[in-house]
This record gives C-alpha cells, sequence and structure tokens, in this order.
C-alpha cells in the first residue's frame, strides 16, 4: 500500500516530463487573427499585415465605439522578419488558429509565392483549413482594411460569400498544395477584387480564380463565371446560375443549376495526341423566361433545354481553351483522368504534359435536364393569345 | 451477569435494582396476592396500556377463580407462561442476563414467587416514526412507501413485496453497547451464496460499541475504504430492496436506520432510478442516456472548459471563441482558478443549502444567487462563461438518483480540474485513464465494479447502458452460470401471440 501511494505522485511527475506540454496560454494573453496578408513591397521587402481582434470590443455591439478589430503591420528582407516586426508591437502572442484568410497582394502573386507556402507548412499553430485570397489588381492590405457591413469581423466575409455563392470554402491551401505536388497540375487560388460599391466605401468582391504556374506564379485569372465552369468539371459546385439568350423564342431564359456531374473520357489518338470528351450533367429548374413560349409544354421545356446545353457547352469549351492556349496550366484536373483511365500511358506523357496539355482536343456536351419550371405556368406579363404553346 | 434466577423475589429485586440504579425510567409493579407477582419494565418503551389490558385479562374478576387456582397451584412458570402465550408473545428467560437484556429491549418481565424462570412478555410499544414517502428516492409512478427506523416494520415491508418462504432473514446483534439488531435479507436459491456466507462473516466480525446509521456497518464490510466510490448501495425504499433481492443481490437492514445496505453494488446503479422501471421502457431509456450525459458531464465539463480555453482554443468555432475571448477581457485569474473558485464556493452554497435551519434558507439562495451569479460577473472578478459551466455541472451533479454516487462524481471534479489546468486536455485523458484504472480494480464482494460491462456479460447490458422491456430481462443478472439462467420464461413479447384480440 505505501509502495502504490508513492508510486503515484512519482507517475504523475513522469507525465509531466514526458511531454511538453506546458503550452497554457490564457485566452487574454492571446491575440486571434482572422485575416492576415502578405505583400511584395517595391523594394523587394515584404509587408505583412494582420487583422487582430479586440476582444473588449466584441460585445455589446459598436456602441462602446470603434471596430472589433485593428490592424498592424511589420516590413522585413523575409516573412519570419516582417512577422517578428509585428511581434514587436503586440502584447500578446498571436494565435493563428483561427486564421481563414490570407490575402495575397497582384504583384506578390506574380512574383512568386513559394516563401510564404513555406512558412505556412512549418507553423503548426497555422490552420490548415486556410483560404489564400489574391487580390486582384490591389495589394493584400486593401482587402485587409476593406470594412464589411454585414460582418462584425470583415475577414469573415469572403468566406461567406464563397460559400453562399455555391463554392467550396476552407480548402485552397490544402488544394493548392496538392496541386503543386501532383504531377501535370498547376495550382488555383480564389480571387477577390475591391470594388466601389454603390455606398461610399469600398468593398470586396468574389472574383474567380487565380491560376499559378509550376514555379507558383500568377499567371491569370478565371472570372465567376468560367471559374465556376471549372468548378463544375471539378464537382465542387453547389449552386450555379445559367442565363442564355433564345434568338428563335426571342428573350433570355435563366436556368439555377443545383445537381451537378462530370464524366470525363480521355483516348489517345497518336503520339502525344489526347482527346478529352467532357460531358456535363446536372438537374434544375427554370429560374426567368422572358420568351413567349409556354414551359409547360413539354415540346417548349426541351427546346429551351437543347439550346442552354449547346449555348454552355460553348461557352464550357472557351473558357478549356483560354486555359489551354493562354495559360497553359493544367488546372482541369486532366492530369488525373489521364492517370486513372491510361496509367500506362501517364508514366510516358507526365514528363511532358506541360506541352501536351495545350494541344488537347476537347469536346464538351453539357447535358442539362431542366426538372421543373415552377407554379408560374406562362409569364404572367403576356396576353393569353401571344403565348407559344 | 450470568447469574441464575433466583427463587426469592425479593433477592432478584434487590438484584434488578442494583443493576438499574440511577435509572429513573424504569418501573417495578408489584403485584401482591397468594403468589407475588413483579412486573419489571422501561417506562415509555414498554406498551402500558396493553399491559394493563393483559394484566386486566389474567387477574381480572372474569378468571378470577381460574387465576386464583393458577396463583396457588402453579409453582411452575410454564403454566402461566402457557396462560400468557394467549395473548402476548411470551418467552422463558432463565438468566439474570437475559432478564437485562429483555427490559433492554422494550420488554415486561414477569418474575413470580418460587420460581427460577422469568417470562419475556414482548409488549414493545414505544413511540415511533409512521411509514412516510421517502424524500430522496421520489417516484412518480411507483409505491409511496418508505423505510422507518424500526427494523421489524422494515422487514415486513420487504415480506410484503416478496411472498416467498425463500425469503430469508437472518438477525444478528451488533454493537456491545446498542445491541442493534442488524438484519441480512436474501433469497434462498438465487442470491449467490457466497455473497451471503462474505456478508454474514464481515458483519459478524465486526467488533463496534454503537452502531447507529448503516454507514457504521458500511465501513466495516466495503472491500475498498480508501476510493471515492461507494461499494455498498443505499436505499430507502422496500421496492428497491425487493427487486435487488430478485437480482442475487443481499440486503442489510438496520434497526435505527431507514436505509438498507445492497451488495454487491457496481457503478452502474449510479445511472438506475426506481421510476425507471415505473416508467414505459422507451422513456425510462432515453431519461437514463439523458443521466449519464449529465452525469459524466458534470465531471468533465469545467475540466475541458478550461482546458480549451487555454490550452487548444482552435478547437473552439471562431465566433464562439470570440464570446468567450470577450467575456474574459479583465478578468483576474488563471481560468483553472476561476473554474476551482467558482466551483468550491458552489459546494459551500450546496452544504449550506443542506445543513442550514430551514427558516434562513431564503437568504442563502439570495446571497448565492446574487454573490455568485450576478455580482462576480459585474465587478468582473468572474467570467460569465463560467458562470454558466458551473451552474450546468451543478445541475448536472445533482441529477444522480443514488446520492452516495454522485458524490464520488462530485469530488473527482477537482483533481481533474486540476489536471485539465496543468496539462490541458492531455491532462484530461490520463487523469479518465487513471479513473478507468481505479474503477477496473475495485470490486463489491467478489463482483467486479465495472460489471457488466468490464468482464462483458452481454445479457446483463439489457439493465446498464439501456432499460430493456421487462419481458425482455428474462436472465438473471450476475449469473455466470448455466444453472438457474432464467428468470422469467422467454417469448413473452406482447403481439407475438397473434391477433386474437382482432
Amino acid at each position: 500500500m505505501r509502495h502504490r501511494l508513492a508510486s503515484f505522485p512519482c507517475l504523475i511527475f513522469c507525465l509531466v516530463l514526458t511531454t511538453g506540454c506546458w503550452d497554457r496560454v490564457e485566452l487574454s494573453d492571446r491575440a486571434f487573427d482572422l485575416a492576415a496578408s502578405t505583400d511584395l513591397m517595391e523594394d523587394g521587402s515584404y509587408l505583412t499585415g494582420g487583422q487582430f481582434i479586440i476582444p473588449s470590443r466584441i460585445s455589446g455591439g459598436a456602441a462602446n465605439g470603434g471596430q472589433p478589430y485593428f490592424i498592424e503591420t511589420g516590413n522585413g528582407k523575409s516573412l519570419l522578419e516582417a512577422i517578428q516586426k509585428t511581434r514587436q508591437k503586440l502584447s500578446r502572442n498571436i494565435t493563428r488558429s483561427h486564421r481563414r484568410n490570407y490575402y495575397i497582394g497582384e504583384s506578390m502573386a506574380k512574383h512568386g509565392i513559394n516563401e510564404l507556402l513555406d512558412g505556412f507548412s512549418r507553423d503548426p499553430g497555422n490552420r490548415i483549413r486556410l483560404d489564400i485570397w489574391v487580390v486582384k489588381g490591389g495589394q493584400g492590405m486593401d482587402a485587409l482594411k476593406v470594412h464589411y457591413p454585414l460582418e462584425k469581423i470583415p475577414s469573415v466575409a469572403p468566406v461567406k460569400i464563397h460559400r453562399a455563392i455555391g463554392g467550396t470554402t476552407a480548402t485552397s491551401y490544402l488544394d493548392f498544395m496538392m496541386a503543386s505536388s501532383s504531377e501535370g497540375s498547376s495550382p488555383t487560388l480564389p480571387v477577390v477584387d475591391i470594388v466601389q460599391g454603390d455606398s461610399p466605401q469600398k468593398t470586396i468582391r468574389f472574383y474567380g480564380r487565380a491560376i499559378f504556374n509550376h514555379d507558383y506564379k500568377l499567371v491569370g485569372y478565371l472570372n465567376f463565371v468560367e471559374g465556376a465552369y471549372r468548378q463544375w468539371m471539378l464537382q465542387r459546385i453547389s449552386y450555379l446560375d445559367l442565363a442564355e439568350e433564345l434568338p428563335e423564342a426571342g428573350g433570355k431564359v435563366g436556368v439555377i443549376v443545383n445537381q451537378f456531374g462530370c464524366k470525363i473520357k480521355s483516348r489517345i489518338t497518336g503520339t502525344n495526341k489526347v482527346k478529352m470528351e467532357i460531358e456535363l450533367t446536372g438537374s434544375g429548374y427554370v429560374a426567368e423566361n422572358n420568351t413567349k413560349l409556354n414551359l409547360i409544354s413539354n415540346k417548349n421545356l426541351k427546346l429551351v433545354q437543347k439550346e442552354i446545353n449547346k449555348k454552355t457547352s460553348e461557352h464550357v469549351l472557351a473558357m478549356i481553351t483560354k486555359v489551354q492556349k493562354e495559360y497553359r496550366a493544367d488546372v482541369l484536373g486532366f492530369n488525373q483522368v489521364m492517370n486513372r483511365q491510361h496509367p500506362g500511358e501517364w508514366k510516358r506523357l507526365k514528363g511532358q504534359w506541360d506541352t501536351v496539355f495545350p494541344e488537347i482536343e476537347v469536346a464538351v456536351h453539357v447535358n442539362l435536364n431542366l426538372k421543373y419550371v415552377g407554379l408560374v405556368r406562362q409569364p404572367l406579363q403576356y396576353k393569353e393569345s401571344e403565348i407559344i404553346k | 451477569m450470568t447469574a441464575p434466577i433466583s427463587e426469592s423475589l425479593e433477592e432478584n429485586e434487590e438484584l434488578l435494582r442494583g443493576t438499574f440504579r440511577n435509572c429513573y425510567d424504569i418501573v417495578f409493579r408489584r403485584i401482591q396476592g397468594p403468589k407475588n407477582f413483579l412486573l419489571v419494565y422501561m417506562d415509555g418503551l414498554a406498551d402500558a396500556k396493553a399491559l394493563d389490558n393483559m394484566l386486566l385479562q389474567i387477574l381480572g374478576p372474569a378468571n378470577s377463580s381460574n387465576s386464583g387456582e393458577l396463583m396457588e397451584h402453579g409453582s411452575s412458570g410454564e403454566m402461566l407462561e402457557q396462560q400468557l402465550a394467549s395473548f402476548v408473545k411470551t418467552t422463558l428467560a432463565e438468566t439474570m442476563d437475559d432478564v437485562v437484556h429483555g427490559i433492554l429491549s422494550a420488554q415486561v418481565i414477569i418474575l413470580s414467587d418460587y420460581t427460577n424462570h422469568a417470562i419475556i412478555a414482548d409488549l414493545k410499544g414505544f413511540e415511533q416514526r409512521g411509514i412516510e414517502e421517502p424524500s430522496n428516492e421520489i417516484t412518480i409512478r411507483g409505491p409511496r412507501e418508505g423505510f422507518t427506523e424500526n427494523v421489524n416494520v422494515n422487514t415486513s415491508m420487504v415480506r410484503r413485496k416478496i411472498m416467498s418462504a425463500k425469503l430469508k432473514m437472518e438477525s444478528m446483534t451488533v454493537g456491545s453497547l446498542s445491541k442493534t439488531t442488524v438484519v441480512i435479507a436474501y433469497l434462498e436459491g438465487i442470491a449467490k451464496e457466497s455473497v451471503v456466507e462474505e456478508v454474514r462473516k464481515r458483519i459478524r466480525q465486526i467488533q463496534i460499541d454503537t452502531v447507529l446509521g448503516g454507514n457504521f456497518i458500511e465501513e466495516f464490510i466495503e472491500d475498498h475504504p480508501f476510493t471515492l466510490f461507494p461499494q455498498v448501495q443505499n436505499t430507502e425504499r422496500p421496492d428497491i430492496v425487493a427487486s435487488y433481492l430478485a437480482e442475487r443481490k443481499v440486503a442489510v437492514l438496520i434497526d435505527g436506520s431507514p436505509f438498507a445496505l445492497i451488495v454487491p453494488c457496481t457503478l452502474w446503479s449510479a445511472f438506475q432510478s426506481a421510476d425507471d422501471y415505473y416508467e414505459r421502457f422507451i422513456y425510462a431509456t432515453l431519461i437514463r442516456w439523458l443521466r449519464m450525459v449529465l452525469i459524466i458531464g458534470s465531471l468533465f465539463l469545467p475540466s475541458i472548459y478550461v482546458a480549451i480555453t487555454t490550452f487548444h482554443p482552435e478547437l473552439l468555432p471562431a465566433n464562439f471563441l470570440l464570446s468567450i475571448t470577450s467575456a474574459r477581457e479583465g478578468v483576474p485569474f488563471p481560468a483553472v482558478i476561476e473554474a476551482l473558485l467558482m466551483e468550491f464556493l458552489f459546494e459551500g452554497l450546496r452544504e449550506a443549502g443542506i445543513r442550514m435551519p430551514r427558516p434562513t434558507g431564503s437568504a442563502i439562495s439570495i446571497v448565492g444567487a446574487l454573490v455568485i451569479g450576478q455580482a462576480a460577473v459585474e465587478a468582473g472578478i468572474v467570467s460569465a462563461p463560467m458562470v454558466i459551466v458551473v451552474s450546468i455541472t451543478g445541475i448536472a451533479s445533482l441529477i444522480t438518483p443514488r446520492y452516495s454516487m454522485g458524490v464520488a462524481f462530485r469530488m473527482l471534479r477537482f483533481p481533474m480540474l486540476i489536471f485539465s489546468g496543468m496539462f490541458g486536455l492531455y491532462g484530461i485523458t490520463m487523469a479518465s485513464l487513471f479513473l478507468h484504472i481505479h474503477l477496473t480494480n475495485l470490486e463489491s464482494f467478489g463482483v467486479p465494479y465495472l460489471s457488466p460491462i468490464s468482464p462483458l456479460s452481454r445479457q446483463d447490458l439489457k439493465d446498464v447502458l439501456i432499460r430493456a422491456p421487462r419481458w425482455s430481462m428474462n436472465t438473471i443478472p450476475l449469473s455466470g452460470s448455466k444453472r438457474n439462467k432464467w428468470r422469467i420464461p422467454k417469448g413473452q413479447r406482447p403481439g407475438d401471440q397473434g391477433d386474437e384480440i382482432l
């Protein structure tokens, strides 16, 4: 008994020694940054900024004055030095565990972001579910400074916008790393830009997708719709609205798509010649009908469906061609299709994929199924006689 | 004083007066006649009314000839005893020792001339509490009777629940001064013989002066004295005793205590309430789950709060964390100190609530609610989330239907808090590991404390994590043997019989 009583404190003492678990930091000794930015200055140094929370201003609303956050910056030859400069101004430990946004200025993105990524992957406090945003036509700091009226902490806004328009959030850092480490593919990042809204202050806007090359340098952008088509091909989208002009019916038809599917078939047609057949499927419903067609009749609905499928196929093909010829970076997952469907050939092709990719022959078939037209059967603004049954 | 009873009444009286000197409550009543009688009893313990009635019956005019004959003739006590037996329960005493014991246990002693026996007439009639609803174990649909301080009443209540000759009640006397009656109740052929024998042995070995409550016995017979977990269960309800007896357990009833002890006992009884069996089984199961979540929550909640906020804030969603951070802003203490302080205060309030005189109750609740709830938060000494955590914990720790089991969880909260304050979630994991090792080491009268979960016995699980329907609980728990396995016949599920009712 005496033995056991003595061994108990010993065990606990061992517990203390064998682990490094003395990282107790009170909440009041932590500074949470919910967003940060890095920019390349003209003299080649880095400027980092962080949007830090002021906890005492969180509750009680704006009544006690001022924003619930402040921005602190640091400037240095390397990232660590810049962060260290920031720390010199902060009374609390920087805690990055809740940082969901990281803004990169356009100049920084063009210069290449590999140094940044190394710092990210080494820091254990860094969150892996992180969205890195490229700020189109601006500096990361500009995005940090934007005051977004709907959210208390403005850095929450881009994530929520991204989710609200049907994208996949919180995976862009991970996706970037995966794309850059797999053979053949090129990484992408989501893009925001800062626009003058209707209100006097500037606001943040989800723009689309930024395409990087293998040296982690920005080569170009896909705009919102193009980015959405790409997400459709990768099946990472939950909501998309399409509006197409139907000249023969004399108006526009708008469709909301909420189920998505994609099948890619690849064929090798010759040495270093690849053909891709992309079938995008989806189902949706009619949300807008400015034509004189009564969509309750199956014939008219099929007509609209066919027309939308044709138009969308053209747009998707245009997007793919743009990626192939202009950016010459495989961000469409073609490398994975090849790897899965022709593993033997892929071994040979993957070394020269950068030259093969732009020459791939692509055919796109959009196969959208309009499931219902809603309870408003025919456009109410037209007279009964004008409606084409 | 093993002296034999003398034939001389005077001698006996003198001896008894000597034994009971300075006892104002002893009564000597001499009845003169052809043959002299001496009645000795304790005032207030014996039923004086019944005694007078008895005397009237024997000595009264209706029986005068008969009794006269008896008085003249009967030199032996047996005759009188036979006569008395029609009115009261009587026994014969041979020694002075028995006489003294009889007087002390509220009986009336009848001594007479020329006899070396004494008649002990059972005329107990002291004041006692009536049968009331037990205040600690309340049920909605169950019976409303609870044990009293009188062991005879208690055994009768159990006997009324189990009208079977298999129900054995062995009486023992414990306590050199108190001479308390302790009754071991079990069902012969159902209870584990080894457990019965062990209980018998352990109670026989007790050497104590007074037994004033169940715990006096419990502390002598439990297996592990230095643990926070009770290995003997106590209950105020005869229905609980009866149900446990049918589940092969042994009950110990103690005179003077309205609590019966039940052995063996496992941890899972902390989650079982009497009402589980009086409500329909789906509801009872859900309520049992609620109880489990809250009891285990009361053990871990403050520690998890401290660990997450001080070690692992990344585990919280951002908005939640921001609310907590803003509430903790300006609080002077580290979270673990704050938690300890509040838990300490809460326990203090609770203890005060139990012990205080009734009229001061409102004062305590006002001061408690105001000081802990409001003023401390407004003064910025304690953060509001901590108050919420402590009050949830407080409510959760009060939910346990077995008070003595709940005490263990209440106490363990504090070491858990210290571990979490030192090592975070890692510390909580380690502390739970230690707790598990400890619990698996415990056993109560040969039954592992965590059984039937560990060691696993699948049939018995029907009353642990869920409360299975009655017709499904058809095996005897704690069995382990093939013999006597079935408690009730299988296949009694309603609806199995077909559609006869149509």
